[in-house]
């Protein structure tokens, strides 16, 4: 709606509608710009919101491994929630500072606008054992995602799962040095009915595929960073 | 948020002064009220809401995001006479080729991501047990704590025949945000790479990218 700015003139009496009508006018159409008011390619950041609702990040860089072991936290299965161990620098006893990305502010995914949960996950394995020191082409590491909803419930996310085998030459207990690296984007369609999320965090159980089933296969984890971004994806209605 | 909405409003039989005059056309503010919002304080608030939607016609490109990649096809041999023998000592690492890169931030961003994809191997005898070379991200010349991998030695002993399976790859990310163990970049000029350290005789390197990208 475009202003009619009226100059006052001479004879006219000066009184405060003199002045508020006319910067009134000036205000109101700056505070409403109709689109035409909007040249092509004419709004940068300084206009718009951040593309960023939510964010968190999480990094464990311990002096020494944390271990989780087959006993304690034997792989559950495939698109299994109940079993892992959160990776933490306590390992399968639990208790340490967990590889766990809080967010600044708890996000609905299914909110218009959310694009989703864009997860970037990286975990260093360090050693496969078994509790002879023995390594075996059988014993597996499978790490995942789980993301939090703001009931406390987490949601595991099955296509983040991810494994690797030991280093089966020799019997040595090798130092490994692989990196588990893993990518997602969470969307509402991952949750349930509630589709609020606060967390995401790091999984790893143990998978002894030989069947034997005799000795504790050990792994040993060291550093890991998780990193989580809300983004908005939609037009600004 | 930047809608004005004028410090003074005017009354009949008030002594009128320049000063609120003055204040109305231009105030500077934190959160500017006046008119002055018209110099680099417009945003959403001044959208005529409901009548029209922002589409990315109207955003000037790259404005809100950015990025870039870059890599490098050739394989890279570093031989151990170009480094200390000790990868603690300052300037130990050396910026690999394809795996560094220069940005310019023109705000500072909520999010800046750093993701690459290093693949590695060395010619060190792989039960040997020790740890001969290694990899760590810096940026703007610093150490980037947490970020440093290793590559394990790769060569069966006493021979020539390399262990393709000790080979390894570093498809690693970094994030630059406000958290309690990083924080945002500033706006302007930065630099990020991944820097080597080997006492391997042969350290080999191929870099299939090295990227950055950030959003408002």
């Amino acid at each position: 709606m475009p202003s009619n700015w009226v100059p006052t003139q001479e004879g006219d009496s000066l009184n405060a509608a003199s002045l508020n009508t006319p910067m009134g006018g000036v205000r109101d159409e700056i505070n409403a710009l109709d689109e035409p008011s909007i040249k092509r390619y004419s709004l940068n950041s300084n206009h718009l919101p951040s593309q960023v609702l939510a964010y968190g990040h999480k990094m464990l860089n311990p002096g020494a491994v944390h271990i989780y072991t087959s006993l304690l936290h034997p792989y559950p299965g495939w698109n299994t929630l109940a079993g892992w161990s959160t990776v933490n620098t306590a390992g399968s006893v639990g208790g340490g500072t967990e590889l766990e990305a809080v967010l600044n502010t708890s996000v609905d995914l299914a909110a218009s606008g959310t694009r989703g949960l864009l997860v970037y996950c990286n975990i260093q394995l360090q050693r496969i054992y078994d509790s002879l020191g023995v390594v075996s082409a059988a014993y597996y590491v499978i790490v995942a995602l789980h993301v939090r909803l703001t009931t406390a419930a987490y949601i595991h996310i099955a296509r983040t799962e991810r494994y690797s085998p030991s280093d089966s030459n020799g019997a040595a207990q090798l130092t490994m040095w692989k990196d588990l690296p893993i990518r997602t984007l969470i969307k509402s369609t991952d949750l349930g009915a509630t589709t609020t999320v606060d967390r995401v965090k790091a999984v790893v159980s143990v998978a002894d595929s030989t069947g034997a089933a005799l000795n504790t296969t050990n792994v040993e984890l060291r550093r890991g960073n998780i990193s989580a971004i809300a983004l908005r994806g939609a037009v600004l209605t | 948020m930047a809608d004005i909405t004028l410090p003074t409003t005017f009354a009949d039989a008030a002594v009128l002064t320049p000063g609120q005059v003055n204040n109305n056309i231009y105030s500077p503010a934190a959160t500017p009220v006046s008119f002055e919002v018209i110099n680099g304080w417009l945003d959403n608030a001044n959208r005529d809401n409901g009548t029209y939607n922002i589409s990315r016609y109207h955003i000037r490109p790259r404005s809100m995001v950015g990025g870039r990649q870059v890599g490098n096809t050739a394989i890279i041999d570093f031989f151990d006479e170009v480094f200390p023998v000790d990868q603690n000592e300052p300037s130990a690492h050396i910026p690999v080729h394809g795996a560094a890169i220069q940005f310019f931030l023109p705000y500072s961003p909520t999010v800046v991501v750093l993701m690459w994809q290093v693949y590695s191997a060395n010619d060190a005898d792989y039960n040997v047990g020790t740890d001969p070379s290694e990899f760590r991200l810096f940026i703007d010349s610093t150490l980037q704590t947490g970020q440093m991998r290793t590559q394990p030695g790769g060569r069966i002993p006493a021979g020539t025949t390399r262990l393709k399976r000790r080979d390894r790859v570093w498809s690693g990310h970094y994030v630059r945000m406000n958290s309690t163990d990083t924080s945002v970049l500033a706006a302007g000029w930065h630099s990020a790479d991944i820097r080597a350290w080997s006492g391997a005789n042969t350290l080999r390197i191929r870099i299939r990218n090295f990227k950055y990208w950030y959003t408002k």
